[in-house]
C-alpha cells in the first residue's frame, strides 16, 4: 500500500498562484525564447516577460487579501504577501523595461536574461509567502543565483564578471551563515515551521527553558545571512564594488528586489515567527529588538557618511541604498515591540514601495546618462542635463528629494511611518538618528540636483530611449502618487496584518 | 552513547574552519571549497538535531541543501571558468578593477 | 564506549582534514581533503541513523560535486596557489579572533541549551476506532466531548488521530446524534523513547463495550507483515491452520480460548502469505468451525503492514425469524511507519510536505543549468555570414592543401607554393 499523495486541492493551489503562475510562465517563456524568437529580434522576449509579469500582478489583486495557507502548510498566502508581491512585480515590470535598450547598446541581448530576472523576481515572492524555513531558504536562493549570473552577464567585460564573484562568493557565504542559523532554530523549537516555531517559543519563554540562548545564537545567525542579503553594516562591503560592476538595469533591480525579498523574510521570520521571544516573561519587547537598534544605527550613520565621498553614481546609490536598508531595519527593530508589530510592519511595506519606486527611477535616469561602454556614470556627467533634458532631470531631481524625505514625495511618507513607529516603540535614540541621518544625506541628494541644474555645462543622453522613459515617468508618478495622495496607500497597507499577531 | 552536544560542537568547529577559508584564502576555487564545507558543518548540526527531536524534517532540509549546494556549485564553477578566461587568475584580492 | 570511541577519532579525523584543507598550498590537495572530511561527515550520518542521507553524502557531495571540483582545477591548470597576498593580511587575526568569539558563543548556546533535556518529543499515541458491534448503528466517538471519529461504519476503521496520554471518557454516539451508546474511561500511555504507540480501540458486543488493542506501528522485519487477532465474538473462540495443503492432520491450533474482548499479537508472518487454510472454531471445538477465512484477496498478509483481524458478530436478516448471529472475520489494515532515516521516509514526505520546496530546487537547478550555459558559452552576439564562412572555407582546404602538397582548389594547376597570407590564421570575427 503506497501512502497517500496530497489532493491538488488539499495543495490549494489557488491561494498560491500569483508566484506559482509567475515561475510556470517563466518556465515557458525559455523555451518560447529558445525555439521560436529569433536571434536579433529578443525584444519579443521582452514583451513576453512583461506579459507574464501582468499576469501575475493580475492574478495577485485577486488573491490579495485571502487568508490561508497552501502546499500543506508551507506557503502563505496572507495581505503581507499581496502587498510584497506587488511591490516586486512592479520592481520586475521597470526593470524589464529599464533592461530592453540597454542591453541591446551594450551587445548582450540574450533570451535568457529575461528569465532570469523574472526566476529572481519568483524567488522573492515566494520567499514573502514562505511559511517554513525551508522555504525560505530555497526561496533566498533562488532570488539570489540568477542574481549572481545577472550581475555577471556582460561577460567579456571583467568588471561585471568580477561584480558577479564577488556577490557569488559573499552571498553563498552568507546563505551558510543562515543555514547554520535555521539548524540552531530548529535544534531549539524541534521544528522548521514559523507558525511552529512562534509555538515553541512561547513555551521555552514561559518555562524559563534555557534552550532560549540555541534560540538567540540561531536567530543571530539568520540575522547575519539575511544581513549579506539586504546589505546592512557590518555586511555591506560588497555592495558598492557589486552595483558599480553590474549591467546598470541589474543594479537596478537587484538594488530593490533582493532588499524587499530578503526583509519579507526578516519581517516574515522576526516579526511574525518571533516576537514573543523574550528573555524574561513579561518584557513587552522582543530578545532581537537590541541588536536590530544597534545595526540599524550604524546602518544609517555609515551609509550616508560614506555615500557623500562618492563621484559615481552608481557607487553613491549603492552606498545610499545602505542607507535605506537602516530605515526599513527600523522598522523591523520596531516590530519588536509588543502590539507594534502590525504598525511597524505597515511602516516598513509602505517604506519599501516608496523605495522601489524612487530608486528604480533613480537608476533609470542614471542608465539614460550612461553610455554603451559602461562608462559615464560619473556625477560630473549629470552637469548640465537640465539644459538638454529638462523632463530627465526634472525627474532626477524629484527621486534625489523623495531619497532625501521631502514632503510631497513618496520618500517622505515611507520615512513619516517608519520614524512613527520607531517612537512608538520608544526607540526615542534611533529615531533621532535617523532624522539627523536624513539630513545628512540631503547633502549628496541634494549635489546631483546642482550639478544637473546650476551648473553649466553639455550632458549627453545616449542611453535615452522610449522604454527608458517610460520607466522614468511611470517611477516618477508612483513617486509623486504616493506623496500626495498617502492615504491611497496607507488604505492598501492597513488590510495587512500579521498572522501571529492575532494568536498574541 | 555519544551525546548530541558533541556532534553539534563538532559541526561549530567545522563551521569556524569553513569560515577562516573564506576570509583567509584567496584563491577563488578554495574559498569556494570553504564555503561547501561551512554547509556540510550545518548540514551535520541538523541531522544531530533531527536525531534529537526524533523527526525527519531535519533530514529533509539536508537533502535541500545539499540540492542546493550542487546548484551553487555549477554557478561558482561557471563564473570562475569565466574570470579565469579572461583575467588568467583566480586570486580574488585581484578583483580590483574597482576600488572599494 | 565503542560508539564514543569511534566519535572520538572520527570527529578528530574530520577536524583534521578540514584543517589540512585549508592550509595545503595545492588545490587538489585541498579537494581530497574535503573529500575526507564529507566522508567523515557521512559517517557521523549513519551513527545519526540516517542512512538515506549518509548514501547521497556520499554519491552526490564527495562523489559528483567534488569531481566537479577537481575537474574545474585541472581544467584551468589552478592546483598551484599563488603565495599570499599582503593586503588583508590584518584579515588573518580579525578573522582568528572573531572565529574563537563564535565558537564560545555558539559552544555556550549548545552547551547552555540543554539540548538532551528538551527532547526527544514524545509523540502523542495515535488511535483509531474499530466498529465491531453489530448492533449500534453508523457512530460518532469523542474523546472528553472532542470529535475523534465521525460517520464509522460497522465492520470499519476510522483513521489514526493523535490523542494526549492519560485518562480519558471515551463517548460514542448514534452518527449525528447525543444519543450516548457507551462511555467508558480510557487510559493512554506514551511510547517509549523513539517509538510511536497506536491503538485501536474497538466497539463490541450487544450491549456496545469497548476494547483496547496496542497496535504495533514500528517497521516490520524484512518482508513480513504483523497480524494481531481480536475476538468481539460474544464467545471465546480457537484459530487454527490446517497448512496450505489442506492436511487435517498438519491442523494446529495458531490460539487457543480467545475471550471475547481479548486480542492477540502473532509473531512477524512473511509477506504474501495468504491465511486461506485459517479458521475460526467455537473454542475447545475443533470441528465447530464459526468462519473460514477463505478469501485470500482480503485476507493475505503483506509487507510493511499491521494488519488487526476482528471477529464479529453480525446480525444476519435481522428482525426475521431466522435471525440469527454469525461470526465474520474483518480485517483494518494500517501501514508500518517507515523506518527513521531511510529513503521510504525521505521519499513520503518528499512528496506530501516538502512537494512545494521539492519543486522549488527543481526550478533552482534549472537555473543554475540556464546560468553555467550564460556564463561560459562564448556567444558571438553579430554574426557576419562572409567571415564565418571565409574561417571555416579556407583553413579546411589550406591544411589540406599543405597535406597532399598542391592547392586542393585549383586542382588543374600546380602551384606549389600557397600565398603566404593564406596559410595564416584568420583573424576572430568579432571586432
Amino acid at each position: 500500500m503506497l501512502f497517500e499523495v496530497p489532493s491538488l486541492e488539499s495543495l490549494n493551489l489557488g491561494a498560491a498562484l500569483p508566484a506559482v503562475s509567475l515561475t510556470f510562465g517563466v518556465c515557458v517563456l525559455l523555451l518560447v525564447d529558445l525555439l521560436l524568437v529569433p536571434k536579433d529580434r529578443k525584444e519579443i522576449t521582452a514583451w513576453l516577460a512583461v506579459a507574464g509579469v501582468v499576469v501575475s500582478f493580475v492574478v495577485n489583486l485577486f488573491t490579495f487579501n485571502t487568508h490561508t495557507e497552501a502546499f500543506l502548510g508551507m506557503f502563505v498566502a496572507d495581505s503581507f504577501t499581496g502587498f510584497m508581491n506587488i511591490i516586486i512585480l512592479l520592481t520586475a515590470f521597470l526593470g524589464i523595461l529599464l533592461s530592453k535598450d540597454y542591453l541591446k547598446r551594450a551587445g548582450i541581448e540574450r533570451g535568457e536574461y529575461y528569465t532570469l530576472m523574472l526566476m529572481s523576481a519568483a524567488g522573492m515572492m515566494f520567499m514573502a509567502s514562505a511559511n517554513d524555513l525551508v522555504v525560505v531558504f530555497i526561496a533566498l536562493e533562488l532570488l539570489s543565483i540568477p542574481l549572481y549570473i545577472l550581475a555577471a552577464f556582460r561577460v567579456p567585460d571583467v568588471k561585471s564578471e568580477e561584480s558577479g564573484m564577488k556577490y557569488f562568493i559573499l552571498g553563498a557565504f552568507s546563505s551558510a551563515f543562515f543555514v547554520y542559523g535555521a539548524a540552531l532554530v530548529y535544534g531549539a523549537a524541534g521544528t522548521t515551521s514559523l507558525p511552529g516555531i512562534f509555538g515553541a517559543v512561547g513555551t521555552i519563554v514561559q518555562t524559563g527553558g534555557s534552550a532560549a540562548f540555541l534560540l538567540l545564537a540561531g536567530a543571530g545567525l539568520i540575522l547575519v545571512g539575511l544581513g549579506f542579503k539586504v546589505a546592512v553594516v557590518p555586511f555591506h562591503m560588497w555592495t558598492p564594488d557589486v552595483y558599480e560592476g553590474a549591467p546598470t538595469p541589474v543594479t537596478a533591480f537587484m538594488s530593490v528586489g533582493a532588499k524587499a525579498g530578503g526583509f519579507a523574510a526578516l519581517l516574515r521570520i522576526m516579526a511574525i515567527s518571533l516576537p514573543a521571544f523574550t528573555l524574561a516573561d513579561g518584557q513587552p519587547y522582543a530578545a532581537w529588538q537590541q541588536t536590530f537598534w544597534i545595526i540599524a544605527a550604524l546602518t544609517l550613520i555609515l551609509g550616508n557618511l560614506v555615500a557623500i565621498a562618492q563621484s559615481n553614481i552608481k557607487r553613491m546609490l549603492a552606498y545610499s541604498s545602505i542607507a535605506h536598508a537602516g530605515y526599513i531595519l527600523m522598522a523591523v527593530a520596531a516590530a519588536g515591540t509588543t502590539g507594534l508589530t502590525n504598525d511597524a510592519t505597515r511602516a516598513a511595506l509602505i517604506y519599501l514601495l516608496a523605495y522601489m519606486f524612487t530608486n528604480l527611477g533613480a537608476f533609470g535616469v542614471a542608465l539614460a546618462v550612461e553610455r554603451d561602454d559602461g562608462s559615464g556614470t560619473n556625477l560630473e556627467d549629470f552637469v548640465g542635463l537640465a539644459k538638454n533634458r529638462p523632463g530627465l532631470a526634472l525627474m532626477m531631481a524629484i527621486f534625489m528629494l523623495s531619497l532625501t524625505g521631502i514632503p510631497l514625495t513618496g520618500g517622505f511618507i515611507g520615512k513619516w511611518f517608519v520614524f512613527k513607529a520607531t517612537l512608538d516603540a520608544g526607540l526615542v535614540a534611533l529615531a533621532i538618528i535617523g532624522v539627523l541621518t536624513s539630513v545628512v544625506s540631503a547633502f549628496y541628494y541634494v549635489r546631483v540636483i546642482v550639478n544637473m541644474y546650476l551648473r553649466d555645462g553639455e550632458a549627453e543622453t545616449p542611453g535615452e530611449s522610449r522604454m527608458v522613459n517610460w520607466a522614468v515617468y511611470v517611477a516618477g508618478a508612483g513617486t509623486l502618487i504616493m506623496g500626495i495622495f498617502p492615504f491611497l496607500v496607507t488604505g492598501l497597507s492597513d488590510l495587512v496584518t500579521v498572522a501571529a499577531s492575532v494568536v498574541r | 552513547m555519544v551525546q548530541i552536544e558533541a556532534y553539534v560542537i563538532l559541526s561549530a568547529v567545522l563551521f569556524i574552519l569553513g569560515a577562516m577559508g573564506v576570509l583567509l584564502r584567496r584563491n577563488a576555487i578554495l574559498v569556494f571549497m570553504s564555503v561547501e564545507l561551512m554547509l556540510n558543518a550545518a548540514n551535520l548540526a541538523l541531522v544531530a538535531f533531527a536525531k534529537q527531536w526524533n523527526q525527519m524534517d531535519g533530514h529533509l532540509f539536508v537533502f535541500f541543501v545539499m540540492t542546493v549546494a550542487a546548484a551553487e556549485v555549477a554557478i561558482g564553477l561557471a563564473l570562475i571558468v569565466a574570470i579565469f578566461r579572461s583575467k588568467r587568475s583566480i586570486d580574488i584580492d585581484q578583483l580590483h578593477q574597482m576600488e572599494g | 564506549m565503542m560508539e564514543a570511541l569511534l566519535f572520538l577519532v572520527v570527529g578528530a579525523v574530520a577536524v583534521a582534514a578540514a584543517v589540512m584543507m585549508l592550509l595545503s598550498e595545492n588545490a587538489v590537495y585541498s579537494a581530497l581533503f574535503l573529500i575526507i572530511n564529507f566522508m567523515c561527515v557521512a559517517f557521523f550520518y549513519l551513527m545519526l541513523d540516517a542512512p538515506f542521507l549518509m548514501m547521497i553524502q556520499i554519491a552526490v557531495y564527495a562523489g559528483a560535486i567534488m569531481v566537479l571540483f577537481l575537474f574545474v582545477i585541472m581544467l584551468l591548470g589552478a592546483e598551484k596557489l599563488g603565495e599570499p597576498t599582503r593586503e588583508f593580511r590584518w584579515l588573518a587575526p580579525l578573522a582568528l579572533a572573531l572565529s574563537v568569539a563564535f565558537l564560545v558563543i555558539t559552544g555556550i548556546a549548545i552547551t547552555q541549551g540543554q539540548i538532551d533535556l528538551q527532547g526527544p518529543q514524545t509523540q502523542p499515541p495515535l488511535v483509531r476506532v474499530a466498529h465491531a458491534a453489530s448492533n449500534a448503528g453508523t457512530v460518532d466517538v469523542y474523546a472528553d466531548g472532542q470529535l475523534i471519529a465521525e460517520n464509522v461504519v460497522f465492520k470499519e476503521a476510522s483513521a489514526f488521530v493523535p490523542l494526549a496520554a492519560g485518562e480519558h471518557t471515551v463517548t460514542l454516539n448514534a452518527a449525528g446524534t447525543d444519543t450516548v451508546l457507551l462511555s467508558a474511561p480510557l487510559t493512554l500511555e506514551n511510547a517509549p523513547e523513539r517509538t510511536v504507540s497506536a491503538f485501536t480501540l474497538v466497539a463490541y458486543g450487544d450491549a456496545p463495550a469497548i476494547g483496547l488493542i496496542p497496535d504495533n506501528l514500528e517497521t516490520t522485519e524484512d518482508r513480513s507483515g504483523r497480524l494481531t487477532i481480536f475476538n468481539a465474538f460474544d464467545r471465546p473462540v480457537d484459530l487454527w491452520d490446517m497448512g496450505s495443503e489442506f492436511n487435517p492432520d498438519d491442523d494446529r491450533a495458531v490460539t487457543s480460548s480467545l475471550a471475547p474482548g481479548a486480542s492477540v499479537e502473532l509473531p512477524a508472518i512473511p509477506e504474501n502469505t495468504d491465511l486461506r487454510a485459517w479458521r475460526f472454531t467455537e473454542a475447545g471445538s475443533k470441528e465447530a468451525a464459526l468462519f473460514r477465512l477463505n478469501n485470500p484477496d482480503v485476507f493475505r498478509i503483506r509487507r510493511d503492514e499491521a494488519q488487526v483481524l476482528v471477529l464479529v458478530s453480525e446480525r444476519v436478516l435481522a428482525g426475521t425469524e431466522q435471525d440469527l448471529v454469525r461470526a465474520v472475520a474483518v480485517p483494518l489494515l494500517s501501514r508500518a511507519l517507515p523506518s527513521f532515516g531511510g529513503p521510504q521516509a525521505v521519499g513520503e514526505l518528499l512528496f506530501t510536505r516538502y512537494m512545494l520546496p521539492l519543486q522549488l530546487v527543481a526550478v533552482l537547478l534549472l537555473v543554475a543549468m540556464i546560468g553555467a550555459i550564460v556564463l561560459t558559452h562564448k556567444e558571438d552576439f553579430r554574426p557576419r555570414r562572409r567571415d564565418v564562412r571565409r574561417r571555416v572555407a579556407k583553413p579546411l582546404a589550406a591544411a589540406i592543401s599543405t597535406q597532399v602538397g598542391r592547392d586542393v582548389l585549383q586542382p588543374g594547376l600546380e602551384t606549389p607554393k600557397l600565398p603566404p597570407q593564406e596559410e595564416e590564421q584568420p583573424q576572430p570575427v568579432a571586432d
